[in-house]
């Protein structure tokens, strides 16, 4: 063969092989699902976001990449730094409320409020959980976890000492008095391994008697120093005074173990501590029992503090039709049965299965559904995070010396009023 | 004709082969081959000099410009000249941060430090010192969130040191270790320093090891005492290491972070935090880039200014 006939060869063979690639590709991205990552920094969601992404491939052809982080804080770091380019995660877990807010007004969220409105309609969802996921009306998460905030009791401790489950705000005292009285401190409350668990108990006392003061509190609308405030805060300070609450120091960032060996009799959490109690072989029913706390008012005694997780869309992602496909799949009745039958998560779909969910937690998620409660967001996530995480370090600070009171509450005052008055209050 | 580019092979020669280079004119290629013998070292060098600029210059560069801004990461950054710095000196946490960092830093000097050239001395001389020396060191083997966790155990309210306290009848002294100021910087700074006792105390060791022994000889002849000995003797020869030393230890107390963010985040009601652990609140809590790198700045300006002013004056008074 002559050199012309070599070129000539070699050439074609490049444009078979251009081909054939060009070719191959075509029929592998028509092949290809649809891969969207999903990113948290819960290592245990992992299986069950896992199960999600495959049930709906299956379902509607789009798939996840789960994409976990080990630290909260560089988790956060690198989700806000790529969310204003297209290199934002089109699907992430954040915090709900006010912690969400600035990545709304920024406009880097996705409007989520036809999907809920489909699921809302469908029955899925009471239409009171949406306004914890957005602002005026629109929302821009989903519920990936939704809370409630209860009184976990020891049941050998209240057989113990012939204590039932108490209905009223007298009742709670008494069952106090009476474990106090018997060695056992009434209440396990750490602030010094834990130090934003020093707004549990505000934001419960609050609810408790005067829902309205705290959702204007968190507002900026009332002051922390307002009388109704500081009267609430001086019941508070009686309780820590009579000693119902452990000492600062007593256990380290670890809570299941002396709730388990009986080192205190109640304790006020998120409902998502079931699992904990559960790993620590503590059983629901017959360990242990839960409450919701009663008011110290009429009207306190319908609220209930929900904290929830929210499933977030990157508005800039080049995959946001899909995210929001795939976010319709995973709040339908589907995606939340597989959802938590496999991540141990309590599905808020009402529609779901109530074999999904922990049997002592069904009449609570019934009794929202059926609107008995009314639905407070947690301190945390409920005022702008520039206040609470200045104030949860004052309430610390009460919580050490419960004679600090109106410096503390001064001091909170004066960082809420800094931060309403500044550029970003509103 | 001979190829000019052909190396010269001969075994016999006990030189380097000659090349074309050699032998040709003299002039140029002699500057030439000057020229790349001066920058050889350097060529060797610009690997770790672009790492180095890449990776440590440039974030330096960055945080210092962003310490004139506003910036949350998700929206563009907005100068604000000197404010950051302002706010910060102005801050009574701040204040309180810097307070404790001071803390730190008298207490590693006095408890790694102090401690590890008091261990050398004694470790030196005594019969079963490698089985001690090995146990004081085991400790900086330990990542520090195990530290950490260790440490916060025995500081509980029924933890060990308080139930020590109480068994040998000291009960007065037992008391939540960790909770109020200034006892929780205090017990931090202990916990700290069982890590850091063991490396000083190597480095220390090492240095006395480089000690002529026909100095302590001569000077033992003159009837010097063990004391005057560690004073007069050991100690001014040990400069150069005591340098190093303090050095790291400063260094370390003023970037302290992990131990404090493990064990109490800071707080109760951030009475425990340093500058390191208000430079990464602010960053990563309350997403002030601009304030966090203002107390970045003011935090090296600090370490470097110690740094030079330390090696200067100690390797002044070495030098005479």
């Amino acid at each position: 063969m002559n050199r012309n006939g070599i070129v000539f060869l070699r050439q074609l063979s490049a444009l078979l092989l251009i081909a054939a690639l060009l070719l191959g590709g075509s029929i592998a991205a028509q092949d290809d699902p649809a891969m969207i990552d999903w990113a948290n920094d819960a290592a245990w969601h992992e299986a069950g976001q896992d199960a999600v992404g495959e049930a709906s491939l299956d379902a509607t052809g789009i798939g996840v990449n789960t994409v976990i982080f080990t630290s909260t804080d560089s988790y956060q770091a690198a989700v806000r730094g790529a969310l204003p380019t297209e290199d934002a995660f089109p699907l992430f877990d954040w915090w709900f409320g006010y912690r969400m807010k600035d990545l709304v007004d920024a406009g880097l969220l996705a409007d989520v409020t036809d999907i809920w409105q489909t699921h809302i309609d469908n029955g899925g969802y009471p239409a009171s959980m949406m306004g914890s996921f957005g602002f005026d009306g629109r929302a821009y998460g989903l519920p990936k976890m939704i809370n409630y905030w209860i009184v976990f009791y020891n049941a050998h401790i209240f057989a113990e000492h012939s204590l039932e489950v108490p209905s009223t705000w007298d009742e709670l005292m008494a069952v106090a008095e009476t474990l106090k009285s018997n060695g056992v401190t009434p209440f396990g409350l750490d602030v010094v391994g834990c130090r934003w668990c020093s707004f549990i108990w505000f934001e419960e006392m609050m609810v408790r008697a005067d829902p309205a003061l705290y959702q204007s509190l968190m507002t900026g609308e009332t002051a922390y120093n307002d009388p109704q405030v500081v009267a609430i805060m001086e019941q508070w300070r009686d309780l820590l005074d009579a000693g119902y609450f452990s000492q600062p120091g007593d256990f380290s960032d670890n809570w299941e173990e002396p709730f388990v060996n009986g080192d205190f009799g109640m304790y006020l959490i998120g409902d998502w501590w079931t699992g904990s109690l559960e790993r620590a072989g503590f059983v629901a029913g017959e360990d242990y029992g839960v409450f919701v706390m009663p008011g110290i008012t009429e009207a306190g005694n319908r609220s209930l503090i929900i904290e929830g997780r929210p499933l977030l869309i990157a508005a800039n992602s080049p995959q946001l039709d899909v995210a929001l496909e795939f976010a319709d799949y995973f709040m339908s009745v589907e995606g939340q049965t597989i959802w938590a039958e496999t991540s141990e998560i309590n599905s808020p779909n009402l529609l779901a299965p109530e074999e999904t969910r922990p049997g002592h937690l069904v009449d609570l998620a019934n009794a929202v559904a059926n609107g008995e409660y009314e639905l407070y967001t947690r301190y945390w996530e409920a005022t702008p995070p520039q206040i609470v995480e200045q104030v949860v370090d004052l309430l610390g600070q009460f919580v050490l010396d419960p004679a600090a009171l109106q410096t503390v509450l001064d001091g909170a005052e004066q960082i809420a009023q800094d931060y309403w008055a500044s550029a970003g209050g509103e | 004709m001979p190829d000019t580019n052909q190396v010269s092979t001969d075994p016999l020669r006990n030189e380097a082969p000659v090349t074309a280079l050699d032998r040709a004119p003299p002039e140029a290629p002699t500057r030439a081959r000057a020229l790349l013998r001066t920058i050889e070292p350097y060529l060797y060098l610009l690997p770790a000099l672009l790492l180095v600029g890449g990776l440590l210059l440039y974030s330096v560069a960055h945080t210092f410009a962003i310490s004139f801004t506003d910036w949350d990461l998700i929206t563009p950054p907005r100068f604000v000249g000197l404010k950051n710095y302002i706010d910060a000196v102005r801050d009574p946490t701040f204040t309180r941060s810097f307070t404790n960092t001071l803390v730190w830093t008298g207490g590693s000097l006095l408890l790694p430090v102090a401690g590890g050239l008091l261990l050398a001395v004694v470790l030196e001389r005594i019969p079963g010192q490698r089985i001690l020396k090995t146990l004081i060191y085991l400790p900086a083997i330990l990542s520090t969130t195990v530290v950490a966790a260790i440490w916060s155990y025995v500081y509980t309210n029924n933890g060990v040191l308080n139930e020590t306290l109480r068994w040998v009848g000291l009960e007065a002294l037992a008391r939540p270790w960790l909770v109020f100021a200034p006892t929780n910087t205090l017990a931090m700074i202990v916990a700290s320093s069982w890590r850091a006792l063991g490396p000083s105390m190597v480095l220390f060791l090492v240095g006395l090891q480089t000690i002529p022994p026909e100095l302590i000889e001569a000077a033992k002849i003159d009837g010097a005492g063990e004391r005057i000995l560690f004073w007069r003797i050991k100690l001014p020869l040990l400069r150069p290491i005591t340098a190093i030393v303090v050095i790291m230890s400063v260094i370390g107390s003023f970037m302290t972070f992990d131990l404090v963010w493990v064990m109490t985040q800071g707080g109760p009601g951030r009475s425990s935090e340093t500058l390191a652990v208000t430079m990464y609140r602010q960053a990563f809590i309350m997403w002030r880039m601009g304030y966090a790198g203002a107390v970045a700045v003011i935090l090296s300006t600090i370490v470097i200014a110690f740094s030079i002013f330390y090696l200067r004056a100690t390797l002044k008074r070495s030098a005479l």
